[in-house]
């Protein structure tokens, strides 16, 4: 009897499925697995993981104009972007500081150590409680205490972090501010480990279980000089005119490994780098790649298994060659190998300083004011524009009219000539932290120093930390400038032309300056116990022997009854 | 115009039947017979349908290693007998897997063989660092939190929950220090069981506390069906177990220590009942002396499995017939 019914149970079935398999197949998701190795000038290894989610923004539920399907863009992210009306995200967490002179520019943008979030957010009557929402949404994804940037540390840059999707490149600057604000907070003093790498693994479509993700061992990975994870999530053109869009995830992970610390050696292999090898490429990805950016001289190194496909100076801009391992190819796994023809490495004395970096730091000394300089160095023969972005929290009370622009060693050079643009939101105590943006224009081959005072605002005892004598960190300054391609920002050149995307001829780079840490004046936190103490053995003595010498009756004590009585009776009357 | 009135009497008659017909069986089905097997059901045991664990670790410094080493073993324990990391409450006062000063990154050990590196690969902090405070901890138990706190962040219990509370820090008589910054009272703290209670938040809870006094720590708990350990009496501090001379602290605490020894050897099977952990704890090896209060508690001890409160293991009893839920 059943067999009968079977044709036409496998019919309805296959009913059932046409629409929704015509549904998903009409969705065009797509995923890449990329890996750079690049052996840095101080015998340092960069490991760059991208992983990069496109989904298409016509997939968009036409009703409420929220994704109804999820295929490999992961489902955790795509509704919190959709309920917080997030246009775009980037949220970073870093230890470690990039070392500029050493290493060049990061690969992805990079950020200043800690955890940073900016996003740009639809404008409408919410967007405050989305934000605050957002923050706090993120911080249970990835077990940060993003909650933290509340309203005392989010700040609104109107000079820097432009948004990035393609429709709204720098180059339509004023399109994309149409109904969109952004949003950007730091938490310099934020630890990252295992707990934030654990969720961030959850949303690829493989997991650490296939492809270039097996690589990332927590153990490995938080055991090197530098170690940056992020999420960008951005809006992308599928054509030149824009008309239809994509929706962009980008997982990276850039850490900044050192093979020299064990053995003096630059050789490296995956399974002495990360403790483990690549089993097979992740089976949904379109493409699954390493790429190492190898020396320029043959002789200096030996590389096994040889590579799939070599880039032999494709671009007038890469001088090195650039080596590709095809994953999807690769049946066996695969152990890469870099063995250099040399004993010991040698440091170089010299370092390769990029064009423009930075620096900042504290002066004065003392508990009550101090000040914050930032030195902005560019070593081209030409000028630079720059936009200058630090966003100072309440504590610190900045000046405005000890702002000071000025080149070292060139004193001739006017500030108004360096200053283009500058905007500045002072703070409000305990709600708003202040701003601090600029234009400038750096002389060619200069030295330039914004430095600027503030007071130290003495807290009240209940809003210090746990730790109170550690001090409070204060965010880096952000530079940000358009740079062409170069030799210090030659890594994300080569990712760029491996991954197939369009080059732009300049790329948008953002420094980021170290963190510091401002000591406040810190009240001794046993003082309420003190004050307890002294004002009960106060009362016990002082206030005790008075009263009690005022209210008690001295008398003589003597035989007769009556006297004794009579007296009695006049002490209290006298008392009283 | 007499038509549609005579079609709607009939859908009227017939809908009434039909509704009958569907009232009947049920009306039958939800007899005295079937809720006799599902008072059996819950009455048989605790009467539990889901475990819930909290796990503080309230100290802040690295020289504090052993107290996130005793929670996040406890953490382990939970998520080995079942409990899933959504029913799980980790609040961790700082991070040592991360800290600089720790010669083993991303790892943290509760034993100086350092066999088991309790960080592993899949850890989920709820709440971390200077969130760990009194407020945000009573809040959390008590459920009056933002409506932005994340689900992670929430104790979502309810009167068929049993929940573990593990605690560890410094503490004394009758309070325990969060971060050395503040403290929990006794007092707080039954006081927020007490709401818990009011709210139907909890079915049953094991309060297991390690610090110096920690006895003391749950004197002053008044609501039912709460089960309470600690690991010293009024006067006693609780001792570190051993230390790592590569780690260069103590890693470990005695009582959390000789908890463990026992846990190890349970699985989600394990018929081994809270009366075998109680008994299995000797105050010579502890260093201190550990307490049980079970007044509050309306089961017999050598009758609560071990797994009631560390794991989560599901009853699930096959009936015949068909059960209609009304």
């Amino acid at each position: 009897m059943p067999w009968k019914k079977l044709p036409s149970c496998i019919l309805l079935l296959l009913a059932l499925a046409y629409p929704v398999q015509s549904k998903l197949s009409s969705q065009k998701d797509s995923f890449q697995e990329d890996l750079l190795i690049s052996p840095l000038k101080d015998g340092k290894l960069l490991a760059h993981f991208q992983f990069t989610t496109l989904v298409d923004a016509g997939g968009l539920d036409e009703k409420d104009g929220r994704y109804a399907h999820y295929g490999l863009f992961p489902k955790s992210i795509g509704q919190i972007i959709d309920h917080h009306r997030v246009q775009e995200l980037h949220l970073t967490f870093t230890q470690g500081r990039w070392q500029y002179e050493d290493w060049g520019y990061p690969v992805a943008q990079s950020a200043g150590t800690g955890v940073e979030l900016w996003a740009w957010m639809k404008l409408d009557d919410s967007i405050e409680s989305n934000w605050r929402s957002l923050t706090n949404t993120l911080s249970g994804l990835f077990c940060a205490s993003l909650n933290f940037i509340d309203g005392t540390l989010t700040s609104q840059p109107e000079l820097s972090f432009r948004p990035e999707g393609a429709k709204n490149s720098y180059n339509h600057d004023e399109r994309m501010r149409e109904g969109a604000e952004v949003r950007y907070g730091i938490l310099p003093h934020e630890n990252v480990c295992t707990e934030n790498l654990t969720p961030w693994i959850k949303l690829l479509p493989c997991k650490s279980k296939a492809g270039i993700a097996t690589l990332l061992n927590a153990h490995k990975l938080y055991d090197t000089n530098y170690h940056s994870m992020a999420i960008h999530i951005r809006p992308v053109c599928q054509d030149a005119n824009c008309t239809s869009q994509s929706l962009e995830l980008v997982q990276t992970v850039t850490s900044v490994l050192d093979p020299v610390r064990e053995s003096g050696r630059r050789d490296w292999s995956f399974s002495s780098l990360f403790g483990r090898e690549i089993q097979s490429a992740c089976p949904v990805s379109d493409r699954s790649a390493v790429t190492v950016l190898l020396p320029s001289e043959q002789h200096e190194y030996q590389l096994t298994p040889s590579y799939d496909t070599i880039i032999e100076r494709t671009a007038a801009q890469v001088e090195r060659p650039i080596a590709v391992y095809n994953l999807s190819q690769h049946t066996e796994p695969l152990n890469l190998q870099m063995t250099w023809n040399e004993g010991e490495f040698s440091y170089p004395l010299q370092t390769s300083k990029p064009r423009v970096y930075a620096h900042k730091y504290m002066t004065g000394y003392g508990h009550e004011r101090g000040g914050v300089t930032v030195n902005i160095f560019n070593n081209m023969n030409e000028s630079q524009d720059i936009s200058y972005f630090d966003s100072v929290p309440w504590f610190l009370k900045l000046y405005l009219h000890t702002l000071e622009v000025s080149v070292l060693g060139k004193d001739h050079i006017d500030q108004n000539d360096i200053v283009q643009d500058l905007y500045y939101q002072p703070a409000v105590d305990r709600s708003r932290p202040q701003v601090l943006e600029m234009k400038l224009r750096l002389p060619p081959d200069s030295v330039t120093a914004v430095s600027i005072e503030f007071d130290k605002v003495f807290l009240k005892y209940t809003e210090h930390r746990p730790d109170a004598n550690r001090g409070f960190d204060v965010g880096p300054a952000v530079i940000t400038t358009l740079l062409p391609a170069g030799d210090d920002n030659l890594a994300s050149t080569v990712l760029e032309l491996v991954t197939n995307r369009d080059t732009p001829t300049r790329q948008n780079i953002k420094v980021y300056t170290e963190i510091l840490l401002a000591s406040l004046p810190t009240p001794d936190f046993s003082m309420p116990y003190n004050v307890i103490t002294l004002t009960c053995t106060v009362i016990a003595l002082f206030f005790g022997s008075i009263f009690n010498l005022l209210i008690r009756g001295f008398s003589v004590t003597e035989d007769e009854v009556d006297e004794k009585k009579h007296e009695n009776k006049d002490e209290i009357s006298n008392s009283s | 115009m007499r038509l549609p009135s005579l079609l709607r009497r009939l859908f009227l008659f017939l809908f009434s039947l039909a509704f009958l017909a569907f009232l009947t069986p049920a009306a039958n089905a939800d007899g005295p017979k079937d809720a006799e097997v599902v008072q059996e059901f819950f009455s048989n045991g605790s009467g539990h349908t889901n475990n819930w664990a909290v796990l503080v670790c309230t100290s802040r410094f690295w020289f504090n290693y052993r107290h996130i080493a005793n929670t996040l073993s406890m953490y382990r324990t939970v998520k080995r007998l079942g409990i899933p990391d959504s029913n799980i409450i980790l609040m961790l006062g700082d991070d040592v897997a991360c800290n600089p000063r720790n010669k083993f990154p991303a790892t943290v050990f509760n034993n100086a063989a350092r066999l088991l590196d309790l960080y592993g690969e899949n850890v989920e902090v709820d709440y971390r660092g200077y969130e760990v405070t009194v407020e945000n901890f009573i809040r959390m138990l008590t459920g009056r939190v933002s409506a932005d706190t994340p689900r992670s962040k929430r104790l979502l219990s309810d009167d068929r929950s049993n929940i573990l509370v593990y605690m560890t820090g410094h503490g004394g008589n009758e309070f325990l220090k969060f971060q050395d910054a503040e403290e929990i009272s006794a007092f707080d703290l039954a006081d927020a069981f007490r709401q818990m209670w009011e709210k139907r938040r909890y079915n049953e809870m094991l309060f297991m506390i390690d610090t110096c006094q920690a006895n003391t720590m749950y004197s002053k708990i008044m609501s039912p069906n709460i089960l309470a350990t600690g690991s010293s009496e009024l006067g006693e501090s609780s001792y570190s177990h051993h230390p790592d001379w590569d780690i260069g602290v103590a890693v470990i605490d005695s009582y959390t220590y000789y908890n463990l020894e026992f846990l190890e050897n349970i699985d989600m099977s394990s018929t081994k009942t809270l009366k075998d952990l109680f008994d299995s704890y000797d105050a010579e090896k502890i260093k201190s002396t550990p307490g049980i209060r079970s007044d509050l508690f309306r089961r017999p001890l050598d009758q609560v499995r071990v797994t009631d409160f560390f794991g989560s293991v599901q009853r699930v009893e096959l009936t015949p017939t068909r059960f209609i839920t009304t």
